[in-house]
C-alpha cells in the first residue's frame, strides 16, 4: 500500500550511483528541501510568536479570539510558499507522478538557486511579519475595531515574500 | 450610496424627556451630538450590570444541555421595555444562594483545619477538660520530631513517666506524657533540646473522638445544605434568559442615562443627525415620545462633521464591512462600496479558484448560518464568503479545477499549475483593470468637482499608458499602443506641473510626474499574489489528492484515503479562505483605494437598543 512512497529514495539512490557530473536531480532536491525547510522555520517561529501574544490577550478578552486568530496565522503563509516552490520543483523534475530525467550538475545548481529567494526571504519575512502582527495583536487588544488596519500593516511585509516566490516559480518553470 | 444627513433640532418639555429618549432609542434614527451637560450618574446600572454578568457566568456553570452555539434569544419589545420585578428578585435570590454556598464552603474549610488539629490525639482516653485537673502531675500534649522519638522515650523511661505515642503527621509525632510537678520544668528543659513543641487543645468536657465526630457531623450537614443550594441554582439556571434580558435592559437604561442633552429651565434641547430618507420615521418617533415638541431640520454646515451611512443593495452591503475596516467613507465622497464589492468578489474567486471548494463554501456557510444564526457584523462575513463562493466556482471551471482534479471532457482555459507564466500575466492584467477602475472612479469624482485638468493629467494619462503597455503585447495593435503611451506621457509632462510657477518649474514637475510609473509598476506586480495564492491552494489540493491516491487500495487504504481527502481539503479550504480574505482586502486597501479613496468618515451611530445577550427584539408597532 505504501510502496509508492518509497520511490523518492529509489530516485536518490539511483542518482547517487551515477557519475558525479549527473548529480543535478540530487542538488535540485536539496534546493526544494531547503525552500520548504527555511520558509517553514520562518512560519513556525512567526506563528508561535504571534500565538503567544494572542493567547495572552485571549485570557483577558476571549471574545477577540476570532480576530486574533487571523492575525496569528498571517506569518503562516510563508511556509506554504516554500512548500509550493518545493512541490513545483518536484513536478518539474518528475518526482511526483512522472518520469525522472537525468540532469547535469549545472542545471541542478540552477534549480537550487531558483529555490533560494523564497527559502531565505520566506524565513526572514515571516519573522518580521510576526513582529508587526504581534504589535497588531496588542493594538487589537486595546481597540478591537482596528484589527483590519493591523492586518493590512502585517500583510504589507508579506509582499516581499510573494515577490520572492514569483521569482522562484518563474525560475523553476524557466530553467 | 452615501445617504445625505439632516441636522435635527428638537425641543421638548422636561417632563417628557425620559419618554422621548425611550421612543428615540426604540426607533434608532437619531444620532445625538449635543454636548453632554445633562448626563445622569449610572452608578446603579453599573453595579447591577456587574451583578447580572457575574450571575450569568455562575448560572452557565450550572446549566445542563447548553446549546453548542449559544442561545438565540428573541424578545418582544413590550416585554423588553418593562423590567420584571421577578427578575430582580431572582437576581437577589441567586446571589444569596451563592453567598451561602461560599460561606458554607469556608466554614467547612475551617472545620477541616480543626479536625486536623484534634486528629492525632484521637485515642486519648481522658476528657479534654480533665487534662488540667490532675493534682500531682501535669499532663502534656505535643509534637516531637520523628528522628528524636527515641531520645524522647528514653527520657520518659529515665523519669519513669507515663507516656503514649500517637500518630505521625507533618508536624512530627504526637505524644502524650505526664510529669510530676516537681520534675516538670527539668523535663521540659531537656525536651527543648529535642525540639519538642507543646500543643494546647481547647478545654471541652468531651473525649477527642467525640469532638471529632461532632465536627464531621457538622461538615456533613453543611455538605447537604450545599447540595440543596446547588440544586436550587441549577433550577435557577433554567431561567438564565430572564437574567440575560435583565442585563440588556440595564445596558439600555445606562445608554439612555448617558445620552447627552442641553437642559433649560423647563425644556430639554437635543441636536443630532438624521438620515434624510428616514425623516418621516424619525418624526413619528418624536410624536410617540412627546406630546409637545418643536422640531426643525437644517442642512449640514460646511464645517460640520457629518456622519456617514452607506446604503446599498443586498449584494453590496456585506462588503461595506471590508471598507469600514480600512476607513469609513467620508460624507463628501462617492461611496466606494458598489465598485469595490464587485472587484472583491472577482479577486476572491481568482485566489480560491476551485469549483469544488466553491461548492463546499456554499454548503459550509449555509450549515453554519443555520446553526449559529449570526446577526450584525458576523453575518456580513458569512455573506461575503457565501457570495464569493460563486466566482470561486466560476474561476474553478475556467481553470479546470475540481477539488484539485481536472474532469476530462469539460473544456477549460488553462491550469495555473501547468502554466505559471500565463497565470502571472492574467493576474497582472486583471490587476491592471482593477487599477484602471480605481482611476475611473477618481475621474468621475473629479468630474463632479469640475477638476477637468486633474482628470487629464492624473487619470486619463495613466489609463492610456497602462492600456498602451498592455496592447504592446498584441502585435497587430503595436502602432495604436505606442500612440496611446505617447499621448499619456505627453499629458503628464504638459499638465502635471500646471500648479507650478514658471515654465521651467512646470516642465520639471511634469517630468517628475512620470516617476509615478514606479508606483504603478509595483502596484501591478502586487497582483501577482493572485497567482501565488491560486497556485499554493491548487498545489496543496494536488498533494492531498496524490497522498490519498498513494494509500488507497483495500478496505483500510480506502478509509485512510477518505480521511486524507476530507481533512486535507478542509484544511486547504480554511487556509485558502483566510489568505484570500486577507490578501483580497489588501489589494483593495492599498492598490485600489490608493487611487481614489479618501475615507476618514465618522460612523453613523444612532441612539438605539444595544444588546449583549438578546439576538432579536420583535417590535410590531414600530
Amino acid at each position: 500500500m505504501f510502496t509508492n512512497l518509497l520511490f523518492l529514495t529509489d530516485v536518490v539512490s539511483e542518482v547517487t550511483e551515477k557519475a558525479p557530473a549527473n548529480n543535478g536531480v540530487l542538488i535540485a532536491i536539496i534546493g526544494a528541501c531547503v525552500a520548504a525547510i527555511l520558509a517553514g522555520i520562518g512560519s513556525i517561529l512567526g506563528v508561535q510568536m504571534c500565538g503567544k501574544a494572542a493567547a495572552g490577550v485571549t485570557a483577558e478578552q476571549p471574545e477577540l479570539f476570532g480576530k486574533l486568530l487571523v492575525l496569528q496565522i498571517l506569518p503562516g503563509t510563508q511556509g506554504l510558499y516554500g512548500f509550493l516552490a518545493a512541490v513545483l520543483l518536484m513536478l518539474k523534475l518528475g518526482l511526483v507522478g512522472g518520469q525522472v530525467t537525468e540532469l547535469s550538475n549545472e542545471i541542478g545548481w540552477a534549480y537550487f538557486g531558483a529555490c533560494m529567494p523564497i527559502a531565505i526571504n520566506g524565513l526572514i519575512s515571516a519573522w518580521y511579519q510576526a513582529k508587526v502582527a504581534t504589535s497588531a495583536i496588542m493594538m487589537t487588544a486595546k481597540q478591537p475595531d482596528a484589527s483590519g488596519k493591523g492586518i493590512t500593516m502585517a500583510v504589507l511585509v508579506e509582499t516581499y515574500a510573494i515577490l520572492s516566490l514569483i521569482v522562484s516559480i518563474l525560475l523553476i518553470f524557466g530553467i | 450610496m452615501i445617504v445625505p444627513m439632516k441636522k435635527a433640532h428638537l425641543v421638548v418639555l422636561k417632563e417628557e424627556k425620559e419618554k422621548l429618549f425611550k421612543s428615540l432609542q426604540r426607533y434608532g434614527e437619531l444620532m445625538i451630538i449635543s454636548e453632554g451637560e445633562g448626563q445622569n450618574s449610572t452608578v446603579y446600572e453599573d453595579s447591577m450590570l456587574n451583578k447580572t454578568n457575574q450571575t450569568i457566568k455562575l448560572l452557565n456553570k450550572y446549566r445542563e444541555n447548553k446549546p453548542l452555539f449559544g442561545d438565540y434569544n428573541v424578545v418582544d419589545y413590550s416585554d423588553f421595555s418593562n423590567k420584571k420585578d421577578e427578575s430582580l428578585v431572582m437576581l437577589d435570590e441567586i446571589e444569596k444562594c451563592e453567598n451561602l454556598i461560599n460561606n458554607l464552603k469556608n466554614e467547612n474549610a475551617s472545620l477541616f483545619e480543626e479536625i486536623k488539629m484534634y486528629e492525632p490525639w484521637k485515642r486519648l482516653e481522658i476528657r479534654l477538660s480533665e487534662l488540667k485537673k490532675s493534682k500531682m502531675a501535669k499532663i502534656h500534649l505535643g509534637y516531637v520530631e520523628s528522628k528524636y522519638l527515641d531520645s524522647f522515650t528514653n527520657l520518659m523511661n529515665e523519669y519513669n513517666n507515663i507516656c503514649d505515642i500517637f500518630e505521625k503527621n507533618r508536624n512530627g509525632v504526637a505524644v502524650f506524657f505526664v510529669n510530676y510537678f516537681e520534675e516538670d520544668n527539668e523535663i521540659l528543659e531537656k525536651l527543648k533540646q529535642i525540639n519538642y513543641s507543646e500543643i494546647v487543645l481547647p478545654e471541652k468536657d468531651q473525649f477527642v473522638f467525640e469532638v471529632l465526630d461532632e465536627l464531621n457531623e457538622k461538615i456533613e450537614m453543611n455538605n447537604t445544605q450545599i447540595e440543596i443550594k446547588n440544586k436550587e441554582l441549577s433550577e435557577y439556571s433554567k431561567s438564565i434568559t430572564d437574567v440575560e434580558i435583565l442585563n440588556d435592559q440595564l445596558l439600555n437604561d445606562k445608554v439612555l442615562k448617558e445620552t447627552p442633552y442641553i437642559p433649560t429651565a423647563n425644556t430639554v434641547y437635543i441636536e443630532g443627525w438624521v438620515r434624510s430618507d428616514r425623516i418621516e420615521r424619525f418624526t413619528e418617533s418624536v410624536k410617540k415620545g412627546a406630546e409637545v415638541y418643536d422640531l426643525e431640520f437644517s442642512d449640514p454646515a460646511p464645517d460640520d462633521v457629518v456622519p456617514t451611512y452607506t446604503k446599498n443593495n443586498k449584494f453590496v452591503s456585506p462588503f461595506e464591512s471590508i471598507t469600514d475596516m480600512f476607513s469609513k467613507p467620508n460624507s463628501k465622497e462617492l461611496d466606494p462600496n458598489p465598485v469595490m464589492s464587485v472587484w472583491y468578489w472577482i479577486l476572491f474567486g481568482m485566489m480560491m479558484a476551485d469549483a469544488g471548494y466553491g461548492l463546499l463554501m456554499i454548503i459550509g456557510v449555509l450549515v453554519l448560518k443555520k446553526l449559529m444564526k449570526p446577526v450584525g457584523k458576523a453575518a456580513n462575513l458569512y455573506n461575503i464568503i457565501l457570495y464569493s463562493a460563486i466566482p470561486t466556482m466560476i474561476w474553478g471551471v475556467v481553470f479546470g479545477s475540481y477539488f484539485g482534479y481536472s474532469i476530462p471532457g469539460i473544456p477549460y482555459w488553462f491550469a495555473p499549475m501547468n502554466d505559471a507564466i500565463t497565470m502571472l500575466l492574467v493576474s497582472v492584467a486583471v490587476g491592471g483593470l482593477h487599477i484602471i477602475t480605481g482611476l475611473i472612479v477618481k475621474a468621475v469624482s473629479n468630474f463632479r468637482d469640475h477638476a477637468y485638468f486633474d482628470i487629464l493629467s492624473d487619470q486619463l494619462s495613466w489609463i492610456l499608458i497602462l492600456c498602451g503597455i498592455a496592447l504592446l503585447f498584441v502585435p497587430s495593435l503595436k502602432q495604436v499602443a505606442i500612440v496611446m503611451c505617447i499621448v499619456g506621457v505627453a499629458l503628464i509632462v504638459l499638465l502635471h506641473g500646471r500648479h507650478k510657477r514658471g515654465i521651467i518649474g512646470k516642465f520639471f514637475s511634469g517630468v517628475l510626474g512620470l516617476y509615478d510609473i514606479t508606483s504603478y509598476m509595483s502596484d501591478l506586480l502586487s497582483y501577482s499574489r493572485i497567482m501565488a495564492l491560486a497556485m499554493s491552494s491548487a498545489s496543496v489540493a494536488m498533494v492531498m489528492n496524490k497522498l490519498a491516491e498513494m494509500v488507497s487500495g483495500g478496505v483500510v487504504g480506502t478509509i485512510f484515503s477518505i480521511i486524507i481527502y476530507a481533512v486535507g481539503h478542509v484544511f486547504n479550504l480554511v487556509l485558502g479562505l483566510l489568505s484570500a480574505y486577507v490578501h483580497d482586502s489588501r489589494l483593495q486597501y492599498i492598490e485600489f483605494f490608493g487611487k481614489f479613496y479618501e475615507g476618514g468618515g465618522v460612523d453613523f451611530q444612532p441612539l438605539s437598543i444595544k444588546s449583549k445577550y438578546i439576538k432579536e427584539i420583535k417590535d410590531e408597532n414600530k
